[in-house]
């Protein structure tokens, strides 16, 4: 039990630098929370007071922030110098990682979602940003070729259902700033100036092709397309879910 | 030099791996560049585990491939050799093993037929009370005493009895000493390759890492080790973190690396392959001509390998 002891020890106190600074203040109140032996006692007391010790704890965060900075950039630079803090707040919650990079940033972007509407967080921007960077994630990690395949499978006995859903390959999201604009110079790494045009904008998402295609939609149909995401659509006729089936923009449920 | 009488090849059964020249890591960044200059690398390593999302131990279903990296890595095997070098494995650490993943492993290696494989010397997860996984965030080196060299030569009998190929470990950066160790790395090393067979991937930069913080001679610390075990070298980039120099694969290799590599791979005589890695954020700065500047320079001192050891 010793070794397994020793090696949990370890990782915890590589998760939390507070760890450290108690071991070496009180190491008998950190220790008596493993069944260690002398010589793991010893090893661990020396090694927190090592340089050493610090850049593990430091990796430790890096490789944590590392998979929600690649892959949520332009949120990251909308958080700016709050980054560390949420991300300090969040790994109190969320200590488990298995360090998977999709696992990683979509807990991290609930988290945030909570933040916003606890109004923790006030960029107005920042929501926006957020979603679009958790659907573009969303999509890379989702096996596209096998989707349009069952979809096709599926196709005949789809056609008999009169329910539809948004294409698994789609997402429409709502900005409240011209979003063209937004994210150009978000990629740049630009602060978003006052005089972004703001009102009502809605951004088809689609993950059908190789690359992620964008473009903005008739705030009507885009409206409707929430709505349908969402299960709140009013009901259509037999025309329109047959254009909107048509347009590859919804499904029929199965 | 320490060069034990037996060959490993003999030992390990190395005699017939395939010796494959200068291979490349690859990265999310060099999806496009593999393909167009497949003549810049004679195989592909890989760290399998990015090719796939792992739901974690006991989920239906753990694993599902990603079908953007997995595209690449077919159109890659039909033209080149492929060896998997995973982070996954957490050779070290104590409690049961994760037989799933490496079923995992063995399921790529049936598809993709790598000639090797190979992990890390760390330990990346700690199991729980009732056997669940909890990560580490990051490798944790070992501390090299007998009872890690037991748990970890029996660990390598069932990789390789599981997945029967030659397998490999890689030396680890540590920056932490643990004290009262009972033996040397080095030591640690040449006993553990020689009771479990498995092979040596010697990372160069590793090493530099360690001598550079620790304070030691790297030169030293390659004749102490038996480079007959040794089958695959890394080199890479690093940089300075927190005080400490690390290794974070930080674009091109460093000139005491390649000081190291001509010194090394003249007395490496099993070696099969040479693997340059970068982490994918280094892309933008170097470029594809800079990717193959580091190549070239490997193949070059590949060259000079193979030009020596006809002399022998």
């Amino acid at each position: 039990m010793t070794m397994q002891a020793f090696q949990q020890a370890m990782c915890d106190l590589v998760a939390s630098p507070d760890l450290c600074l108690l071991l070496v203040q009180s190491p008998d109140q950190v220790l008596g929370r493993y069944d260690l032996s002398d010589r793991d006692r010893r090893r661990l007391v020396e090694v927190v007071q090592q340089p050493g010790m610090f850049v593990n704890c430091s990796l430790y965060r890096a490789n944590r922030l590392s998979p929600i900075y690649n892959l949520a950039p332009r949120t990251c630079f909308l958080l700016g110098d709050a980054l560390l803090d949420e991300a300090t707040e969040f790994w109190k919650d969320f200590k488990e990682t298995r360090l998977q990079f999709h696992e990683e940033v979509t807990q991290f972007g609930d988290f945030l979602r909570r933040r916003i509407e606890a109004g923790f967080l006030q960029n107005s921007i920042l929501a926006e940003v957020l979603e679009y960077e958790l659907a573009l994630n969303e999509f890379r990690y989702t096996p596209r070729l096998e989707v349009l395949s069952r979809l096709e499978l599926s196709k005949t006995v789809a056609r008999e259902s009169k329910r539809i859903c948004l294409h698994p390959l789609m997402r429409v999201l709502l900005f409240r700033h011209e979003p063209a604009r937004l994210l150009e110079l978000l990629d740049e790494r630009r602060p978003p100036p006052h005089d972004v045009a703001e009102g009502e904008f809605w951004l088809l998402l689609d993950g059908k092709g190789e690359e992620v295609e964008t473009k903005l939609i008739d705030p009507g149909v885009g409206r409707l397309l929430k709505a349908i995401e969402t299960g709140t659509a009013r009901s259509l006729s037999a025309d329109d879910v047959e254009m909107l089936i048509e347009a590859g923009l919804t499904v029929p449920l199965t | 030099m320490t060069n034990s009488n037996e060959s490993i090849v003999g030992q390990a059964g190395f005699g017939s791996v395939p010796t494959l020249g200068v291979g490349l890591l690859y990265n999310a960044a060099l999806r496009d560049f593999v393909r167009s200059n497949l003549d810049a690398f004679d195989y592909l390593a890989i760290t399998a585990d990015l090719f796939w999302l792992d739901r974690g131990p006991g989920h239906p279903d753990r694993y599902e491939e990603l079908e953007f990296w997995i595209e690449t890595l077919d159109w890659v095997a039909a033209h080149r050799p492929i060896v998997s070098h995973n982070i996954g494995l957490s050779i070290g650490t104590a409690g049961s093993m994760d037989d799933a993943y490496l079923d995992q492993i063995a399921r790529f290696h049936s598809r993709y037929k790598f000639p090797w494989h190979s992990d890390h010397l760390s330990f990346a997860q700690v199991r729980g009370a009732s056997g669940e996984n909890h990560s580490a965030g990051l490798a944790v080196p070992i501390p090299y005493d007998k009872e890690m060299l037991e748990l970890i030569t029996a660990r390598v009998g069932l990789v390789k009895q599981k997945i029967p190929i030659p397998f490999l470990l890689e030396n680890s950066v540590y920056f932490v000493d643990f004290p009262e160790q009972d033996m040397s790395e080095a030591e640690f090393l040449n006993q553990l390759t020689k009771s479990s067979r498995c092979g040596l991937l010697l990372d160069l930069h590793n090493l530099y890492t360690n001598a550079r913080n620790h304070g030691f001679d790297a030169f030293t610390f390659i004749d102490q080790l038996d480079l007959t075990s040794v089958v695959e070298i890394h080199i890479a980039g690093g940089d300075e973190f927190a005080g400490m120099y690390t290794d974070s694969h930080a674009g091109p290799c460093p000139e005491p690396v390649w000081e190291l590599l001509d010194y090394a791979i003249s007395h490496t005589p099993n070696l099969r392959g040479l693997t340059y890695e970068f982490h994918f954020s280094y892309y933008p700065l170097m470029g594809e001509a800079g990717v193959r500047a580091q190549l070239d320079r490997a193949r070059a001192a590949w060259a000079r390998r193979t030009s020596q050891t006809k002399l022998l």
